[in-house]
């Protein structure tokens, strides 16, 4: 039987047919393809098999249980590197050998499959018949009992990996709010977001991509919010993804997002449980993946990259004006240096007197006409920031003093560039910092360019032209079947209200409707603002 | 499919370097001119034109950058047949082109004045490059040209300068900016004639100072108006703001008593009875009394009253001279009393809009009310 992947782990294969002879069944090359599933009888055959199979590493550890004193009667399989040796010895070893000696002392003989069954104390245990079950179980760190004589194999479930704790996440940091993140872990995650989703609509559907990294991948939603189509087609989506390997949530979002060749994300990530929760509850479907913090969100709007999880934990005047400030940081990160460039080069009336005059002074002797000057600027910008990211701490530091004497100093006391422009940078820079989304950033960082180059050469038409020609493409932009833009275009008036400014949590009643195309209400339709009894009560 | 999106690319690219940059120029490469001035010439069919151009590196300069020393300005004057035609000779003397479109200030001489200004005004009309709301002044008593050579202390450029003394002089009720769109606005009216602000050289020629305004009949100066008839002038066209009027105290000795303007309307009544025209002038004022060299006892309403009274007076005499002299001596409309009479009266008007300001306006009969009150009379009431 061929097995397709990936496969949904939730419903077990079904047990398959008769063996017919396990040394046949497996190919050594590249991944495991039974042609039979099934274990054998004999103990020695199916551990030989794994041997086999894994190829006589040297972690792959194999303790024969001796329960008569000439026969080996069981044995306990595991890998040593993802296995807490501790469990294995306290709860299957030490009970399954003493088990030998009970049956020594009182002679009956040779203990029965549910008498072996019960004396493994760990918790996670459960039986197969499945030789690729048990593959995948070591692989996932799990013991694995052998029984002389049987078809049933015991896994028993003691991940004995390091994982790093729940710590604060580092991309989206709130000043209120939680201070969990995401770990690498797939099982943390999803108890992170349990945790805070207490209800069994949560459905969690476990996949596994990858063929050689075999990694398990939940898909969550609220099945009494979702939209049934858009969860369909998230795991339709995920389930056609057939790669080598996924590492990071970027395999899967380039593999499944909706305009591939676009600069703007349609899908967006988050380290926040918190954050996962609120899409969620709107109705979005999350996909997390083992061995990142990053878990993904679908279907997005563009203005969603321009809101924080903090948003909603500020009052909403403060998460108001914030969020206003986060346009014009994003109008100011696409198209200040343009703007800069197009008035210098063609529009100098538009410029106040006095702020002509001391441009003129600082553009006095500059060697570049200003479109490359910002060109250049900005080159050094992305790469003095690309430096910083990238280099160990210490040297971090030391790229940007470098960077602020060169640029801020030496570079304008030289003539080079006007101070006028490393101003128009040095603003640019800040708002988009601003931008709280590095994906959505990436869009105007990239932007930028040809933005300049029209301002540069056409003046305010080109930048006008290129707003034009970015409008439209937003507009043709989909993400799982949502407008890009909604609900502002198309609009649904009970949709801004938490676009361009927040509304009080009592006034935002219905959930997203172009996230789930239907009205629906979360809250009670009297919820209104809070009225405290006057006199005290 | 690639090599089809390579070539529209190529093709924008290359749709770029065509049409762009035809009007590019960095500002570096642009004299930015702050002011200009308007003569006659010896010659009399040409123009001198002059025209102040700002050294940028003269006037800006932060921290770390050392502001060079000297005049933050540049003038060059030129002769031509027409503006266009001085512009260009200018032109010649300079390294950079021209940029007018941040020009403050238009001077223009009072001679030049006096025979007109709606042709020479043409060119910066005409011109895309220039501002409608550049200032116009005139002149007076020296040559235009001579007003941009002059440094200010605190401002960098004569065309700041100007503007802002200007601004200083509203306030204080002592003028009246014109912009030569509101020129434009008067000039293509027959009824009605502009006001200009006048600026004059100190007695040391040394500095420039405003002087009241010019009254012009159409497009031509006619006469002058001193600081106190401008400031009854601005009182009557409702445009006063904080006008300082100065009376003779009417008790004890005859000492000087000062006022300010708190707020002012004056209404126009126009009536045409038997064929005679009549315009009735009301002006109701608030002022405040700032200053007196005298000893009167201010806690008393009668002595207020007397005061008012007084003052009422001679505000009154002074409306009636000014309107008289704008009759009789330059026959020219500057109360807009022509749009009163157009709206009460329009069938009427349409005879008489023609010849309004020669014909009829000089014998419109005045008669001023005015109605003053002191409400206000500072920190103190005693005088010592």
């Amino acid at each position: 039987m061929k097995i397709r992947r990936p496969r949904i782990v939730k419903h077990l294969l079904p047990a398959s047919k008769p063996a017919h002879g396990p040394g046949e069944t497996v190919r050594h090359e590249g991944s495991y393809h039974p042609q039979d599933d099934t274990l054998s009888y004999s103990l020695e055959q199916n551990i030989r098999l794994l041997k086999d199979l894994f190829g006589n590493v040297s972690d792959l550890m194999v303790r024969n249980l001796e329960i008569t004193p000439t026969e080996v009667t069981g044995a306990v399989v595991w890998i040593d590197s993802l296995v807490d040796t501790k469990i294995i010895s306290d709860h299957v070893l030490r009970p399954l050998i003493s088990l030998k000696t009970r049956d020594q002392v009182e002679g009956i003989g040779l203990p029965t499959l549910l008498e072996f069954k019960n004396s493994i104390t760990a918790a996670g245990t459960f039986e197969s018949a499945s030789m690729q079950q048990v593959v995948a179980g070591l692989l996932d760190g799990k013991a694995v009992v052998f029984m002389d004589q049987s078809l049933q194999a015991f896994l028993i479930t003691a991940p004995g990996f390091r994982e790093r704790s729940v710590e604060e996440p580092v991309t989206e940091v709130v000043v209120r709010g939680s201070r969990e993140g995401f770990t690498e872990s797939l099982k943390t995650n999803t108890g992170l977001v349990r945790k805070r989703l207490k209800t069994p609509h949560l459905r969690v559907e476990t996949l596994v991509l990858g063929r050689q990294t075999n990694t398990r991948v939940n898909l969550l939603y609220l099945a009494n919010i979702a939209n049934p189509s858009v969860v369909a087609e998230a795991r339709d989506r995920i389930s056609r993804i057939q790669v080598d390997g996924v590492i990071e949530s970027g395999y899967i979002e380039e593999m499944i997002e909706d305009a591939p060749f676009t600069l703007f994300p349609t899908i967006d990530n988050t380290e926040r449980p918190d954050t996962l929760v609120a899409q969620l509850l709107e109705g979005r479907v999350g996909i997390m993946i083992d061995g990142t913090p990053f878990a993904l969100t679908a279907p997005v709007v563009f203005w969603q990259y321009l809101q924080s999880s903090e948003d909603y934990y500020l009052r909403y005047p403060m998460a108001s004006f914030i969020r206003i400030l986060r346009y014009m940081a994003f109008l100011a990160s696409l198209l200040l240096p343009s703007f800069y460039v197009a008035a210098v080069t063609f529009h100098q009336e538009m410029i106040p007197t006095p702020l002509l005059i001391a441009t003129a002074a600082a553009r006095e002797g500059v060697p570049f006409p200003p479109v490359l000057e910002a060109l250049l600027m900005e080159l050094t910008f992305e790469a003095l920031r690309e430096a910083g990211v990238r280099m160990p701490r210490p040297i971090g530091q030391a790229v940007s003093i470098v960077g602020a004497l060169i640029l801020g100093e030496a570079a304008i006391a030289a003539g080079i560039v006007s101070s006028s422009m490393v101003i128009t940078v040095a603003g640019t820079a800040i708002a988009s910092f601003v931008i709280p989304s590095p994906d959505a950033a990436i869009a105007t960082r990239l932007l930028r360019f040809p933005m300049l180059l029209l301002a540069g050469t056409i003046g305010l038409f080109g930048i006008l032209w290129g707003t034009i020609f970015m409008h439209i493409h937003l507009c043709t932009l989909r993400s799982f079947g949502v407008p890009y833009l909604s609900p502002v275009f198309p609009t649904n008036y009970a949709g801004i209200k938490d676009i361009f400014i927040r509304v009080p949590h009592w006034a935002m009643r219905s959930r997203p409707e172009s996230v789930l195309w239907r009205k629906s209400r979360r809250q009670s339709p009297d919820t209104g603002p809070p009225h405290p009894p006057r006199n005290g009560g | 499919m690639m090599l089809k999106y390579f070539l529209i690319l190529a093709q924008t690219m290359i749709l770029f370097s065509i049409v762009g940059c035809w009007d590019a120029l960095d500002i570096s490469r642009q004299a930015i001119v702050s002011a200009i001035s308007l003569d006659e010439a010896e010659d009399p069919d040409q123009l001198l034109v002059g025209v102040q151009v700002i050294i940028p590196q003269k006037v800006a300069g932060g921290l770390g950058q050392q502001r060079q020393e000297g005049e933050p300005f540049a003038n060059y004057f030129a002769h031509g047949k027409t503006w266009s035609e001085a512009m260009r000779k200018i032109e010649t003397q300079l390294t950079r082109s021209l940029f007018l479109d941040k020009t403050r200030v238009l001077i223009i001489s009072q001679h030049l004045a006096a025979n007109g200004i709606a042709d020479v005004l043409d060119f910066l009309l005409r011109t895309p490059q220039s501002r409608h709301r550049i200032l116009v002044v005139i002149a007076k008593e020296a040559p235009a040209s001579r007003f941009i050579t002059i440094v200010h202390p605190l401002e960098k450029e004569t065309g700041a300068a100007l503007e802002f003394l200007l601004a200083n002089q509203e306030i204080h009720s002592q003028t009246k900016p014109i912009s030569l769109q509101e020129l434009m606005g008067y000039l293509s009216e027959k009824s009605v004639s502009p006001v200009v602000p006048v600026v004059t050289l100190t007695a040391d020629k040394k500095k420039l100072q405003a002087e009241g305004m010019g009254v012009f009949r159409h497009d031509r100066l006619v006469g002058w108006l001193n600081q106190k008839q401008t400031q009854i002038y601005l009182l009557l066209r409702n445009k006063a703001i904080h006008t300082l009027l100065t009376t003779q105290a009417p008790i004890g000795p005859p000492k000087p008593v000062s006022f300010i303007l708190e707020r002012g309307t004056t209404s126009y009544e126009p009536v045409i009875r038997e064929g005679r025209l009549l315009m009735q002038i009301k002006i109701d004022a608030v002022f405040e009394l700032i200053e007196q060299r005298t000893v009167i006892d201010l806690t008393k309403p009668e002595t207020l009253k007397t005061l008012s009274a007084r003052l009422a007076l001679q505000i009154k005499e002074d409306a009636q001279s000014l309107v008289a002299l704008a009759q009789s001596e330059y026959q020219s409309d500057i109360f807009h009393f022509g749009s009163y009479f157009h709206r009460k009266y329009p069938e009427e008007w349409r005879q008489m809009k023609e010849n309004w300001q020669e014909e009829f306006f000089p014998m419109v009969e005045v008669q001023v009310e005015a109605n003053v009150d002191i409400y206000y009379t500072g920190k103190t009431n005693r005088p010592f």
